[in-house]
């Protein structure tokens, strides 16, 4: 029997895809006729979607025809996989909630004047998860979602085995050593910029940000064992929206910092480093003019 | 009186929740639009908590935990609650809310009239916030 497989790509950087694409078990099931793609813009030439048995969502949902795309689609599909991130939680395009979007277009597309006819679609207020919008099955996180969590995702839709994502933290799949229990007193820099650090001893204990103790495991551990602090990509808990919020929570018992204020020296941009990929799935998805109120006086901008 | 706008306050249970004790016992007088959460230790109050109220419809929220260095009976709680607050307070800034919003102050078990002066101020300063308003998922698809 082979499993149709329908990729559909909203608002996506196609890594998603090349993720998939990339996996050598995936080419061997479809070498092997166990599995066929039947539909995907990037991977395969063909114009229209058939009626499939899982639909594969990647991308955010930024414009209303997004919106009439994944509705149309998901009526074609018996299961629908919130592929990546962006599809699960918002992912990076999600940190536009920040802005509204007249303001979007107006100060930070308009130089770009993309064309001329009025073919555009409108963009949305804000993005939304995908499971605001449709159904879905499964969800699986992760910017592009790890191969240990594709593999297992391969082998519940060809074997019916069950799908169940982890219930831990990174931290707990990371090998780096941290034996030492005391807090931090100083908070040394942001991200990135490795080239004084220990590789072996966990980021947070150096005073680097790293968003294990708030994200998802699944992956591995596959940024600090490398080398690389995480960066949250696989989102939160599973008994949490606000990533943000639970990584504030660590942050606050790793780094005894006096005064208070010198940890924002370490977390410039709380939103963009914290939620990197989860702001439309938090708690509060937008900032407050996104919402609809008008602010007399915007604070954020000070 | 009315009782809009309401003020969601957490009070760590050994100092702050004391001291709004000692202030209904004193008869001192404070605002009804407050309140009160009781918790072990201001160390326990989650960043969430704060989101979550705000995004229920409370004006504004407070944290009152023991005064720094000594006071706190789990050692250190409320230096815990101190950095989370600074770091809550500049992400709820991004998202555009003022900063009257949320607040943290120190308030220990005798201080019954302290209690009553930051509830009194707080509610004031909400009443001049506007009320907060979230539109829900589904209205993206209004266009
Ligand atoms: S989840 Fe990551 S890899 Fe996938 S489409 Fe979004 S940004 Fe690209
Ligand atoms: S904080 Fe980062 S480096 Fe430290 S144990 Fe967790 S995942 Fe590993
Ligand atoms: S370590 Fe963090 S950033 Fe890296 S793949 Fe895993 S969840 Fe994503």
């Amino acid at each position: 029997m082979t499993i149709n497989i329908g990729i559909v790509s909203l608002a996506y950087c196609a890594g998603c895809e090349v993720a998939i694409a990339s996996m050598e078990r995936f080419c061997g099931l479809i070498g092997s006729g166990m599995v066929r793609i039947a539909y995907s813009t990037l991977l395969v030439d063909r114009e229209e979607l058939e009626n499939v048995d899982i639909l594969f969502v990647t991308g955010s949902i930024r414009t209303y025809e997004d919106i009439a795309i994944i509705k149309e689609a998901s009526r074609k599909a018996l299961k629908i996989v919130a592929f990546g991130s962006c599809a699960c939680f918002g992912g990076i395009p999600g940190l536009a909630n920040t802005i509204e979007r007249e303001e979007l277009l107006r100060e930070i597309f308009s130089p770009l004047k993309p064309s001329t006819t009025n073919s555009r679609s409108k963009l949305t207020r804000f993005i939304v998860p995908l499971n605001t919008i449709v159904k879905i099955d499964y969800m699986v996180p992760g910017c592009p979602p790890p191969e240990p969590l594709i593999e297992t995702l391969l082998d519940s839709l060809i074997y019916g085995k069950e799908f169940v994502l982890p219930k831990v933290s990174v931290c707990n799949e990371c090998p780096l050593n941290r034996d030492d229990k005391k807090p931090l007193k100083k908070p040394r820099r942001k991200l990135l910029a490795l080239n004084d650090i220990d590789i072996n001893t966990c980021f947070l204990k150096q005073g680097i940000l790293c968003m294990g103790p708030a994200t998802l495991a699944g992956c591995k551990a596959l940024c600090p064992s490398k080398g690389a602090p995480c960066i949250g990509c696989m989102g939160p808990l599973p008994n949490s929206k606000d990533q943000a919020a639970d990584m504030i929570d660590a942050l606050s018992i790793f780094y005894s910092v006096e005064p208070p204020e010198e940890i924002l020296k370490a977390i410039p941009d709380p939103i963009g480093l914290l939620s990197m990929f989860t702001l439309p799935y938090s708690t509060i998805p937008y900032h407050r003019r996104v919402g609809g109120e008008r602010i007399e006086k915007d604070v954020s901008r000070d | 009186m009315s009782v809009e706008p309401r003020v969601l306050v957490f009070a760590c249970t050994y100092c702050a929740y004391a001291a709004a004790e000692t202030a209904g016992v004193s008869k001192l007088q404070y605002p009804p639009q407050i309140y009160i959460v009781r918790l072990p230790c201001s160390g326990m109050f989650k960043s969430y908590y704060v989101l979550k109220a705000l995004r229920s419809g409370f004006d504004a929220v407070l944290w009152s935990g023991c005064h720094p260095p000594y006071d706190c009976h789990f050692i250190n709680g409320n230096y815990k609650a101190r950095v989370r607050a600074t770091l809550l307070k500049a992400y709820l800034k991004q998202l555009g809310f003022e900063d009257e919003r949320f607040r943290l102050e120190w308030i220990a078990a005798g201080e019954a009239d302290r209690f009553a002066l930051i509830a009194k101020e707080i509610v004031e300063n909400a009443t001049r916030l506007p009320k907060l308003r979230f539109i829900e998922y589904r209205e993206v698809e209004v266009k």
